[in-house]
């Protein structure tokens, strides 16, 4: 089998680096891990939003 | 006017120069190396550009580092590759190859009377792709893949248990998946030697114009080890690849697990390095019997980059700048022409492509950094930089330099210094010998315009 070519596809290439394994093959399918980062993510967002109203309001207070 | 010489330029995927045994490795892997090694030139102490394929054949084929010019992602001008100048000089350039960084795709086709990147994924439709070479980052899968390898860092630095957990789940699940696909439709990760010289042997049927340069690149001794065991080369290496294969993808990730495979894993992987020796041997008994292995042609014999074990806590070739990684092996030989001789200089791969295009007597073009192998004796430099798989995003990560029986080198702003044959490097002797350090920091910096680069690497 001959597959000479000068003009390999982006698909083709990744395909053979994933299987030598230079791209993680389970990077794909990871959305779950996404979907939690995201939920973690954005618990941590309100936290910090909080927080900063919390102090913002306690200077508020000292200078009142 | 002196006949030109035909050059076979032959390189091996992960060739670790301690495993071989013209080397002095315990074990015979090597036999018909060693036989060349011995008749020819054999360079003891031969260094890559980079540990990993794009690093290290950047240097190979353009005489650059790998961070020159901008980085290694695509090959492009400035930077000429040497079969661009031996077909100047008159030479009929072949090429053939089974490795995905070497492809077209990243720049590697220009000079090249044929050129031929085997690859098992390719996909059988009549018309062609329509997609040109370089790199195309923006796909939407090219995005979620981004995403989702973004969240996986984010949930590793801040709830690491859950991540691994995550990642054994998920290991666990591929691997059932790989384990349906492979019974289903295998692919090889590449082409195996013997299919490799089956297509030169095709590929030299319908080349006959002379002098000829060939070059073939082997990737046996790549993992998955022992692929060529898979079939027809009996028992016991059919079982040791299918162990290796799965132990590296379920435990890759997991050192301590992986630990426990490491005696099979070099055994496999020394096996491996037997099979692209003898078909070496084959390829060169061909090429002999083609005539175009004649008295005077120019064998040279090297690898990209070595392989580590655990040695230093990563497995395979990850971006660290120690010996069993950087270390390669590097023979020239010819029938009539060369003296042979053992040689101890440090040498760089960055200046092989010059010395061959002396041999051809073809002009040497300006953006060569290297110069003949042959003369004198230079700095040796080797840069890390981590990217993505798909060779986007370099990162400065290290460089180091091999000069006077040390290497000194700079990897993750932590600078350390070893006498250049020790062979466990975990004690470094940089405030002993700072003097020395300081110097070769110092023509480093001369040498590269952006040493600051990597200093700045956490």
């Amino acid at each position: 089998m001959s597959n000479s070519n000068e003009n390999s596809s982006h698909d083709e290439v990744m395909e053979q680096l994933k299987a030598l394994g230079y791209i993680d093959p389970g990077a794909g399918s990871s959305i779950w891990q996404a979907v939690l980062a995201r939920i973690f993510g954005l618990k941590n967002k309100i936290k910090s939003v909080f927080k900063k109203s919390s102090s913002t309001r306690s200077i508020e207070d000292r200078e009142d | 006017m002196e006949k030109k010489p035909n050059i076979i330029f032959v390189t091996f995927d992960n060739g670790r120069a301690d495993h071989l045994s013209f080397n002095g490795y315990g074990k015979k892997t090597t036999p018909f190396l060693d036989s060349l090694a011995k008749k020819g030139v054999c360079f003891k102490n031969a260094f890559s550009t980079g540990p990993g394929s794009p690093l290290s054949f950047i240097g190979i084929f353009t005489s650059t580092y790998p961070l020159d010019h901008g980085g290694y992602s695509y090959v492009d001008r400035p930077r000429v590759l040497f079969p661009e100048a031996l077909r100047e000089a008159g030479y009929t350039t072949v090429g053939v190859h089974s490795s995905p960084y070497l492809a077209d795709y990243f720049g590697y086709n220009r000079g090249w009377d044929k050129f031929l990147y085997l690859n098992y994924f390719k996909k059988n439709t009549a018309a062609a792709s329509p997609i040109s070479p370089g790199l195309r980052k923006e796909t939407a899968k090219a995005k979620v893949l981004k995403k989702t390898a973004e969240s996986h860092s984010w949930l590793k630095k801040r709830i690491p248990f859950l991540a691994v957990i995550f990642r054994i789940i998920e290991r666990t699940l591929l691997f059932v998946r790989k384990l349906i696909k492979d019974s289903l439709h295998f692919r090889p990760a590449f082409f195996i030697a013997e299919k490799i010289n089956a297509e030169v042997e095709t590929i030299l049927d319908g080349v006959t114009e002379r002098p000829l340069f060939l070059w073939v690149h082997y990737m046996d001794s790549h993992n998955p080890y022992g692929l060529f065991g898979r079939t027809g080369h009996g028992l016991v290496r059919k079982v040791k690849y299918y162990i290796c294969d799965w132990a590296g993808f379920l435990f890759g990730d997991f050192p301590p697990l992986l630990r426990i495979f490491v005696p099979l894993l070099k055994s496999t992987y020394d096996d491996s390095l037997s099979y692209v020796d003898e078909n070496i041997k084959n390829l060169l008994d061909s090429l002999k019997q083609r005539g175009i292995l004649n008295d005077n042609a120019i064998v040279v014999i090297t690898s990209d980059h070595g392989e580590v074990f655990l040695e230093h806590g990563e497995y395979g070739h990850p971006q660290m700048l120690y010996n069993p990684n950087i270390r390669i092996p590097l023979i020239f030989y010819s029938p009539n022409g060369l003296d042979a001789k053992k040689v101890e200089k440090p040498v760089s791969l960055i200046d092989v492509a010059p010395t061959i295009l002396d041999f051809a007597g073809a002009k040497k073009p300006e953006s060569f950094r290297g110069e003949n192998i042959f003369e004198g004796e230079r700095d040796v430099i080797v840069q890390a930089s981590e990217s993505e798989g798909d060779l986007t995003g370099h990162a400065f990560t290290g460089i180091a330099m091999v000069r006077g029986g040390y290497k000194f080198m700079l990897y993750k702003k932590e600078k350390s210094l070893f006498p250049v044959n020790d062979a466990e490097e975990i004690k470094s002797v940089y405030n002993e010998k700072r003097d020395i350090a300081d110097e070769m920091e110092q023509r480093l910096a001369k040498a590269i315009p952006y040493m600051d680069n990597f200093y700045q690497h956490e």
